[in-house]
């Protein structure tokens, strides 16, 4: 008797349990809105390669100087960035966390200029 | 070595020129030409040479002990149009020297890469000095 009570009851308290909380619950983890993503711009012969790039907010950008000269990469944007000069085999990054077009440039070579784009 | 000619002159702009383009320039052509030089003096000693003056280094650093005692007698306007535009020529001069006639000459190629290096900051110097030329003489109008 107790065994079909316990065969009946289980599935009843499981049914209510089910019914207020509206239906079974999710436990998945939620991938994050879009896969951050790490880009490379390499300063080479005066230039920067690529020239243009658009990324997400949240994604990186590296630029590597292998030229002799020093450069930087400095942007026009008010909350943009600045690397600093940057030496032969030097490399800076930073992390998208503003939208829209950021015109950058070295402030030693000023025909070097560049724009990322972030969405 | 070109490079501590231009060096000079740009030691020169910086202590007499008060133009922030001239100035800037100047402070590029320092970095610049010291990473060029540095670089070349340690592929120098790997190789175990030592740099010799041949008869167009002599005639550079001549002409240009004529050229400081010519732009120390000036000041404003007048000094950072003389300095631009010797930037420019001494540019030209320069580039067409290392790329017609150092380049071909050497022997080792290790020594080419590091001129061919060299040349594209030259040629950018060039344009650069041209502008900064161009720049100045607008500003005249």
């Amino acid at each position: 008797m107790s065994r079909t009570i316990d065969a009946l009851v289980v599935p009843l308290i499981a049914a209510i349990v089910t019914a207020i909380i509206g239906g079974r619950p999710d436990l998945t983890v939620r991938p994050p809105s879009h896969e951050v993503r790490h880009y490379t711009v390499t300063i080479r012969d005066f230039a920067f390669d690529p020239d243009t790039l658009r990324i997400a907010v949240g994604d990186s950008v590296t630029w590597i100087n292998p030229d002799v000269a020093p450069h930087t990469v400095t942007s026009s944007h008010e909350k943009g960035w600045d690397s600093g000069p940057l030496v032969e085999g030097s490399a800076s990054s930073w992390v998208a966390s503003i939208r829209g077009r950021i015109d950058y440039a070295c402030r030693f070579h000023p025909a070097m200029t560049a724009v990322v784009y972030v969405d | 070595m070109p490079g501590l000619i231009d060096i000079r002159y740009a030691h020169l702009a910086l202590a007499i020129s008060e133009d922030a383009a001239v100035r800037e320039f100047a402070e590029t052509m320092i970095r610049d030409h010291s990473a060029v030089n540095d670089k070349a003096m340690t592929l120098l000693q790997d190789l175990g040479a030592t740099p010799t003056d041949n008869a167009t280094s002599k005639k550079l650093n001549n002409d240009a002990a004529d050229i400081r005692k010519q732009l120390m007698a000036l000041e404003g306007r007048a000094f950072d149009k003389r300095y631009a535009a010797n930037e420019l020529a001494y540019h030209r001069f320069v580039n067409n020297t290392v790329e017609n006639q150092f380049i071909p000459d050497v022997q080792n190629d290790r020594f080419r890469d590091l001129l061919r290096s060299a040349l594209k900051t030259f040629k950018v110097h060039e344009k650069h000095a041209e502008r900064l030329a161009e720049d100045l003489e607008a500003h005249e109008m």
